[in-house]
């Protein structure tokens, strides 16, 4: 795992975890707006230009690809490197979690 | 027979940091009745219209390659675009109540724009000041533009007006990236 992007990724912003998190499936960036606001009842909303520049600077860093191009939405989907920080970053919040609950934390001899 | 619609030229200067007055400026403007049509320089082109509360935003993009698609995403979520200027995007979307009017949502993509205002500004003035550094070289520093003709005197009156508008825009140029760093600051700590 590259340092620098564990750097820039790690704790994540809400908006680039929910966005990385809708790639899993190839979406495009109105898409991943409506499923967030759906997922989060409305709580999290995320602006076109907050959209725009995260999903160019995820592609740019290689977090996500692009995958195809319809009506002029361009579609991304996470890369196998995307997949990885997400899941140290989930490793994180459910670390956060269980601290913040009080339970004992075991970090699976990672 | 034709039907012109009455067209207002207003002159107005907004520096690069005032990215957000400007975008204030033309709500206003659009709230007393006049649409924004074209810019150029100071001179902004409005065409008059209904009286209606709408919200205007600035974006600031260099790369040109995914334009449309850029755009396509803004009106996905019901910004109308209305036009393109030295690389800032302007859009405006009519208010709604409990609806974000912003088109950054976090403040990490606000802080990102300016870093890229910064950059992109930087660049754009470069090669500029790059020529005119090479020109006053030549002049002051070597033989090549010497004599007495009325040539030489006009290329050194040039030389040292040059110097001078360096000098200014500096220091313009200065104050406006001390300008944005300071509302990079206050996103960060807010």
């Amino acid at each position: 795992m590259d340092k620098r992007l564990e750097r820039i990724y790690i704790p994540m912003t809400e908006t680039a975890f929910y966005i990385l998190y809708c790639l899993r499936e190839e979406m495009h960036g109105y898409s991943i707006g409506q499923k967030v606001e759906v997922m989060t009842e409305g709580e999290v909303k995320i602006s076109p230009g907050t959209m725009y520049g995260t999903l160019s600077k995820m592609e740019k860093d290689g977090l996500i690809c692009f995958v195809k191009e319809e009506e002029k939405r361009k579609f991304y989907k996470m890369t196998v490197l995307g997949e990885e920080i997400l899941q140290i970053e989930i490793r994180r919040i459910e670390r956060l979690y269980r601290n913040s609950k009080g339970e004992k934390w075991v970090g699976n001899g990672k | 027979m034709e039907m012109a619609n009455e067209r207002v030229i207003e002159k107005q200067r907004f520096y690069i940091s005032e990215f957000e007055e400007e975008a204030a400026w033309l709500s206003f403007m659009h709230r007393e009745g006049f649409r924004v049509t074209a810019i150029s320089g100071m001179k902004y082109e409005f065409e008059k219209c209904d009286k209606e509360d709408y919200v205007y935003q600035l974006d600031f993009k260099q790369k040109a390659e995914d334009e449309e698609e850029y755009i396509r995403m803004f009106e996905d979520y019901g910004w109308e675009y209305v036009m393109e200027y030295r690389c800032w995007f302007y859009f405006r979307k009519r208010r709604e109540e409990n609806e974000d009017m912003s088109i950054f949502s976090d403040n990490e993509s606000k802080i990102d724009m300016c870093r890229r205002v910064i950059h992109g500004q930087f660049l754009s003035i470069l090669p500029l000041y790059l020529i005119i550094l090479g020109y006053e070289y030549l002049m002051f520093f070597t033989d090549i533009f010497r004599g007495n003709s009325f040539w030489s005197g006009l290329l050194l009156g040039i030389a040292v007006g040059l110097m001078i508008c360096v000098i200014f825009g500096l220091g313009l140029y200065i104050g406006q990236l001390g300008r944005l760093n300071q509302k990079i600051k206050k996103l960060q700590q807010s």
